[in-house]
């Protein structure tokens, strides 16, 4: 919405810096005038009638004549301006809301962790990071997860924030709209250093991004890409527990659980009768809690053990990764 | 109607003046013992005001620390974290959630119904001792050490993280009996309305102060047990290592955030429902004119309620709730605004053609008015999902919820005291020096919190002990705005605690009925005595029929079911040749 005078963001708001924001401030003006506006209707009525019915003194009490003190029509109306206009804002936010949450499925998965009281970052190579660059080309979709307590991963100039909760994934995405570096706060309380757990994204162009990359790539030198782990894993190469092998195949054959094959991103019929689709977060729950959920025609409990405690959050990633190369 | 010059019921009976409840029995043990209902209120009030000053007190300490954008005042950030954790809880928990109902409520209620207590006096009592008892125990959790999580108590921070997990302890059974004061008013207020409403007094007749009180009351007994399940659930797991809600024990905090907004949503209805009655009564008495849509402002009430526990996955849009729960909660929270604004435009309808008296309490009401319609209106912008994303835990939420709670609450329990003063202590305060402590408590708010909007906005996050973090500085102006206007607000509260304390012992006495109004209380003598009614009152007339004012005496014209029941007690009580003076 490049308006010359924004009349909003120009002594409210941040600085824009996704695709969301120029939305949300459009949606946020029209609240605040339409916020002026029946506080005016309110307000300048008040004022006037305080300043025009005073009593004098002495001044007898009138009876209230009947039409002042009920009005069908106005108490009616008043129900249905507000109702409509609601309705509205509703919809209107509701619709920007799921926009904001689902991600495009090409976005690029960045895992995001919160601990007391920093943020860490997790590429999907495998690298780690204390910084945040991004692309400048590409929707950037975040997988938000916490070490510790519960963070909160806000970045004002894309109007977006999200929990970091132990023990689960949550998302947010955004594509960049300009390069720059924009804050990230912690929007969570998380005691004493909570104010101080701050960070930046850094948006640049994809040859920079490829050039920074190329360079951690290197740095990582013994460091292995997360799919390889996860592949790893899943032989028994690397032990962690049970090799998951043992019970899921790779090839669409049925063994004691469901084959991995085509797995990632297909709707799931699970026992209860509901269904699911294949993400980072169902992934995370079927090996942290095998019993919560079951896939139609396996239990009537699971035969799987949990990998809590076993697998580090590194390894949970690299099973994820590895799970999308399984076509 | 009759012209000869009617006086109340009780000054029609007594020879000499009863003594005043505030006179007869004597002693301090007498008033810690004591079952009436205006003592128990004048207790609360004291009480309630006492943890105003302890938590304004801490915000004022909170705000000299926002001055800079470094850690300048306390010695640690930990330190920072306590103060703002304990003003938080010593406001909702011990000023806002009891303060109209159970000190303003508790002196009126009765007399409003015609009723000579409330219906179970003992209970009303033991509801002080326990608000005594849990309030003792948050001081406890002070110098345990302090608390250090918010007064939202998030896990795992609170059970696992926080350095004083004893302190936390003692907090929560705090809070937990506190909940058990709250609830046993609510029972009170509720029983007493169905069972003690005097002759004459159908639903329909009670004033809207009342009508308020009935649905805060609901809200008490339903909403405040699932507190207390939620905190001795807490308790459990960390007594026994039950997982429940920590993650490290297989428990889920995101389970927590829902039963304490489950509670702490229709928390904050209970906060502001009363204040909403208030402001009827005030609006109503001051214009002397007929309130605006009676019913649509008692059913309103309910309504809210009744939404008030559909609502409360508005706190939780950013917790990773589904985007299902979020887009129903959203369309929930919007509903609620719809019986608040019918509230607002009947007030506003009322002061048409009134005749309006802009004294002190009614200038409240107007100041509620004010800023209540902006935190109403800001509330939108936050059930707004895709909006909330941005604002949520910023300065923006921090100054809805003031705009809400001490422009609407506080603003509310201000206007009402000054209303119900000369009632409660049988003197007037000094009007100037009250229209004075007026200006300095509204216009300190408005200076102190209206920025806090625009820093929210702006993207400053809530309990940051320190600012001076890149994109953050530019904040200081607007923090030290909003601190100079603290100041203005501590001076306002200080100044209105002085002369109003002077008035009891120097104030001019009050008549019986010094606004003119029609609602029982005022029917008695001020302040009242002991005994609420010598003889139980039957009312012919509604809330706000201001036209049954008598224009020399100020007092209410008694119907003539009254005149009989006052003539058939007068010739058994008064004593020979009284009657002949009466009639005379
Ligand atoms: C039209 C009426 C209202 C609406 C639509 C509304 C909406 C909301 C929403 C959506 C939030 C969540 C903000 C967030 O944390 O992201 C919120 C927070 C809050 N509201 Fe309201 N609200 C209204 C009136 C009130 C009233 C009357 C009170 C109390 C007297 C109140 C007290 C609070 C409090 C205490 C919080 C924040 C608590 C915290 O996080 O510490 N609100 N409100
Ligand atoms: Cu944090
Ligand atoms: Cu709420």
């Amino acid at each position: 919405m490049p308006l010359a005078v924004d009349p909003i963001t120009a002594f409210q708001l941040p600085e824009q810096g996704s695709s969301f924001a120029p939305h949300y401030d459009l949606l946020y003006a029209v609240l605040f005038w339409g916020s002026v506006f029946f506080f005016l209707v309110l307000i300048g009525p008040m004022i006037y009638f305080a300043l025009r019915y005073r009593r004098r003194p002495g001044e007898p009490i009138r009876p209230t004549p009947p039409h002042l003190t009920h009005n069908a029509l106005i108490e009616i109306a008043w129900i249905a301006v507000p109702l409509v206009l609601v309705v509205a804002l509703f919809v209107v936010g509701t619709v920007q809301y799921i926009d904001a949450s689902v991600a495009p499925a090409n976005a690029y998965t960045i895992q995001v962790r919160g601990s007391m009281w920093s943020w860490g970052y997790t590429y999907p190579n495998g690298v780690e990071s204390g910084v945040l660059k991004v692309p400048s080309d590409r929707p950037i979709k975040f997988l938000i997860g916490s070490k510790d307590t519960i963070h909160s991963f806000y970045v004002p100039a894309f109007r977006l924030k999200m929990d970091a909760v132990p023990n689960r994934y949550t998302t947010w995405w955004f594509q960049p709209t300009r390069q720059g570096r924009f804050p990230v706060y912690c929007a969570e309380f998380c005691g004493d250093q909570h104010s101080q757990m701050v960070s930046a994204i850094e948006v640049v162009s994809p040859e920079e991004f490829e050039r920074w990359m190329a360079q951690k790539l290197k740095e990582m030198q013994e460091g292995i890409p997360l799919a390889e782990l996860g592949r790893r894993i899943y032989t028994g190469e690397l032990p962690r527990g049970a090799a998951c092998l043992a019970c899921h195949s790779l090839d669409g054959s049925r063994l004691v659980g469901p084959s991995f094959k085509g797995l990632w991103g297909r709707q799931e019929r699970m026992q209860d009768g509901s269904t699911v689709t294949v993400d980072e977060e169902y992934i995370r729950e079927s090996l942290m809690r095998p019993q919560a959920r079951i896939v139609e025609g396996f239990g009537p409990v699971s035969a799987m053990q949990t990998y809590e405690g076993v697998l580090s959050d590194r390894e949970v990633l690299g099973i994820i990764e590895f799970l999308k190369t399984v076509k | 109607m009759t012209t000869e010059a009617p006086a109340p019921a009780t000054a029609e009976l007594r020879g000499e003046p009863a003594p005043s409840y505030l006179q007869e029995p004597r002693g301090l043990w007498s008033w810690l013992t004591t079952l009436d209902h205006k003592r128990i209120g004048i207790l609360y009030l004291i009480s309630v005001t006492a943890a105003l000053f302890v938590g304004g007190l801490f915000a004022m300490l909170i705000r000299l620390e926002l001055i800079s954008p470094e850690l300048s005042f306390f010695s640690s950030t930990l330190a920072y974290n306590q103060a703002f954790t304990l003003h938080g809880a010593i406001m909702v928990f011990m000023f806002v959630i009891p303060g109209i109902p159970a000190a303003l409520g508790n002196f009126v209620l009765p007399l409003m119904l015609g009723a000579q207590d409330v219906a179970l006096p003992r209970l009303n009592l033991a509801s002080w001792y326990f608000w005594l008892a849990g309030s003792a125990l948050m001081i406890g959790a002070i110098l345990a050490g302090g608390i250090d999580t918010g007064w939202t108590f998030y896990i795992p921070y609170s059970s696992t993280y926080s350095r004083e997990g004893d302190a936390v302890l003692l907090a929560l059974g705090g809070v937990f009996i506190l909940g058990f004061s709250s609830i046993f008013t609510g029972l009170n207020f509720v029983v007493t309305m169905h069972k003690l409403r005097c002759r004459g007094m159908g639903w329909f007749r009670m004033p809207l102060f009342l009508w308020a009180i009935y649905a805060t009351a609901l809200l008490q007994i339903v909403a405040t047990p699932v507190l207390g399940i939620t905190l001795a659930l807490a308790m459990v797991e960390r007594a026994f290592g039950v997982g429940i809600f920590r993650p490290e024990l297989g428990g889920d905090p995101v389970l927590f955030q829902h039963f304490f907004w489950f509670y702490s949503h229709p928390a904050v209805y209970i906060m502001i429902l009363p204040a909403m009655g208030v402001i009827s009564e005030l609006i109503a008495v001051h214009s002397h004119k007929k309130i605006f849509g009676y019913r649509a402002i008692a059913f309103s009430s309910l309504a809210i309620a009744l939404i008030s526990f559909l609502v409360w996955g508005h706190h939780m849009f950013t917790s990773g709730q589904s985007q299902v729960a979020g887009a129903v909660f959203s369309f929930l929270t919007f509903l609620v605004a719809i019986p608040t604004a019918i509230k607002a435009v009947n007030w506003v309808a009322t002061l048409y053609k009134g005749q309006i008296a802009l004294r002190t309490p009614m200038l409240y009401a107007l100041g509620f008015l004010f800023v209540f319609i902006v935190g109403g209106l800001t509330g939108i912008f936050l059930a707004t999902v895709s909006i909330n994303l941005h604002l949520h835990d910023t300065y923006f939420v921090v100054a809805h919820f003031h705009y809400v709670m001490v422009g609407g609450t506080v603003m509310a329990f201000l206007g009402g005291l000054h209303h119900w003063w000369p009632k409660m202590f049988g003197r007037m305060y000094n009007e100037r020096a009250a229209k004075l402590g007026w200006l300095l408590v509204v216009g300190g708010f408005i200076w102190t919190f209206l920025p806090q909007f625009i820093m929210g906005s702006r993207g400053m996050p809530r309990r940051y002990a320190t600012y001076n973090m890149e994109g953050l500085e530019v904040h200081q102006p607007l923090h030290l705005m909003s601190s100079l206007g603290a100041w203005v607000i501590g001076a306002g509260m200080v100044w209105t605690l002085c002369y109003l304390v002077y008035s009891i012992f120097k104030g001019r006495r009050a008549e019986v009925n010094p606004w003119r109004a029609v609602s029982l209380e005022w029917d008695v003598p001020s302040p009242p005595a002991t005994h609420n009614f010598p003889i139980d009152p039957h009312v012919d007339f509604g809330p706000y029929d201001f036209e049954r004012i008598d224009e020399a005496t100020g007092l209410i014209r008694p119907g003539p079911e009254s005149q009989r029941l006052l003539a058939a007690a007068a010739v058994k009580t008064l004593p020979p040749g009284a009657e002949e003076e009466n009639s005379g």
